[in-house]
């Protein structure tokens, strides 16, 4: 067995959707860090799971928030799911290990999240990297 | 990973990307409650970190706390902290036994004197000269001294190492005490817990790692990022609490609708640890979450604290009858319950009451 999802043991709903009231909160505390980021371009991210929230209050940020245009998944210690919301500026991460189980998952309230571009780091050895492919393949052509 | 290599160095060898670091970085800061503008130091300084030796040495103990760390359902980012550390000597997990096992250890000691970590799982028996406990014919006293001289740090993971946990309890038959009873003269962590969440010990190495300094403790020696606030505080039940709304049996109507698991035994309002939060089983819940109450397990003497499946208040006053008063007064009424529940755990503490069948069924 390599998911606890595997384990058959079903979760009884009462089918109420509790809600603490929350959602409010956190979606105020968006507002305020999207004005931050207009007026400075400073980022910040909330820790969903950090916040102790009822189904219903996740279900309703996640449902005020909305859906974006810009959907990314990378592949690093196993997937991370990007989702832009239909607020701009404001996206939702969630890091997966390769079983699909959730590591960690945050609000960021920033112009792109930060583990989307290349590093500059990485950048100084690309050209080095794609120089050596073309050696290889120019090699290969010759020996035809 | 070579031991004249960075990290950053080596994960590069290893072909882990950059965003597979930060996203182990990320996922950190985030455990260790640390801001999110913090990831990038942390990224730079575990990038830059050598390793350091760490001697893993276990006392009365059950293995549980290893257990917890080495079947913990994220290898990958488990793994890149294992990386990061030299884990020199531990006899359940090392190749080596016997002899050539105290050797390395040994070695590691002369090699690292002053510099190398300290993990200690287990409580120390004083009782007939510590008799009760003994590696390679040395009692775990002696062992525990000798290599405490040279650590820079020590890092008691477990509540026995902590607190002396369960060999501790009463009436203690081997005189057990924790780390922090014998040794005086280092900085000792607490990373309590029975057995502790995997990722509270290594965020505790994460910390070290990139600041070199121990993290801000709580009064008991425990990181106050993990043990800062008490399950009751971030507990996804804690409104029904407010409200007065209590399972009353493990299989009515209330337990069923996910109501307060107070009046079954809840240690949640006493105890300060991750599990509401972090959770266990890498997120997937704890054991609240799962329709028991908390034990209490990351607390001194928890073991003598009464009947789990007491409530903390025990029959002098009516549970409703407080909650009733929390709900008019909110979260000062709910404070005051808790040092009200305090007063009556530590009597509890006192009267050592005896865990009996009747307890169990919840009359």
């Amino acid at each position: 067995m390599n998911r606890l999802d595997d384990i058959a043991v079903t979760v009884e709903y009462d089918g109420k959707d509790h809600v603490s009231g929350q959602s409010l909160a956190v979606l105020s505390e968006i507002a305020n860090l999207l004005e931050n980021l207009a007026r400075t371009g400073e980022s910040s991210s909330i820790d969903v799971r950090s916040l102790p929230l009822f189904p219903g209050d996740y279900a309703a940020i996640r449902e005020t928030l909305g859906t974006g245009e810009v959907s990314a998944r990378i592949n690093a210690l196993g997937p991370t799911q990007i989702q832009e919301t239909a607020i701009p500026g404001v996206w939702w991460v969630t890091h997966f290990n390769d079983n699909e189980e959730t590591l960690a998952e945050f609000i960021e309230i920033t112009v792109v999240p930060e583990i989307i571009p290349a590093s500059m780091d990485d950048l100084a050895t690309a050209r080095e990297q794609l120089q050596s492919l073309i050696r290889e393949r120019q090699q290969s052509d010759h020996s035809l | 990973m070579r031991k004249d290599e960075t990290l950053a160095e080596h994960l590069q060898r290893q072909g882990i990307s950059r965003r597979s670091f930060l996203k182990f970085c990320a996922t950190t800061a985030s455990l260790m409650a640390l801001p999110p503008t913090m990831v990038p130091t942390i990224a730079k300084a575990l990038g830059n970190v050598r390793r350091p030796s760490v001697i893993w040495l276990s006392f009365q103990e059950c293995t549980g706390c290893t257990e917890s760390l080495t079947r913990s359902h994220t290898p990958t980012i488990e793994s890149l902290i294992f990386n990061a550390i030299s884990l020199d000597y531990h006899h359940t997990l090392m190749a080596a036994s016997g002899t050539a096992a105290e050797h390395a250890r040994e070695t590691a000691m002369k090699e690292s004197y002053g510099k190398y970590l300290l993990i200690v799982d287990g409580s120390i028996p004083l009782k007939d000269n510590g008799l009760y406990s003994t590696i390679a014919g040395r009692t775990n006293l002696d062992m525990l001294q000798e290599v405490a001289k040279g650590a820079a740090a020590i890092v008691s993971v477990g509540t026995c190492a902590a607190f002396g946990g369960i060999p501790h309890a009463n009436p203690n038959p081997t005189g057990a005490v924790p780390v922090s009873e014998i040794i005086k003269d280092k900085p000792i962590i607490n990373v309590s817990g029975c057995p502790p969440i995997p990722v509270v010990i290594t965020g505790v190495l994460t910390h070290y790692l990139t600041f070199g300094t121990i993290p801000e403790l709580d009064s008991l020696g425990r990181p106050l990022a993990f043990f800062g606030d008490s399950i009751h505080d971030r507990c996804y039940r804690r409104p029904f609490y407010d409200q007065g709304k209590f399972a009353k049996t493990f299989d009515d109507e209330g337990a069923r609708s996910g109501w307060c698991l107070y009046e079954l035994g809840c240690k949640g309002p006493t105890t300060h640890n991750a599990c509401a939060t972090v959770k266990w089983n890498n997120g997937t819940s704890f054991p609240i979450e799962s329709g028991h109450p908390c034990l209490g397990c990351s607390e001194p003497d928890f073991w003598d604290a009464g009947s789990f499946y007491k409530p903390l208040s025990t029959s002098t006053a009516s549970v409703g009858q407080w909650a009733g008063a929390a709900v008019v007064a909110g979260a000062v009424a709910g404070a005051a319950y808790g040092l009200y529940n305090k007063k009556k755990q530590s009597d509890a503490v006192k009267s050592h009451e005896k865990l009996t069948v009747k307890d169990l069924e919840g009359s």
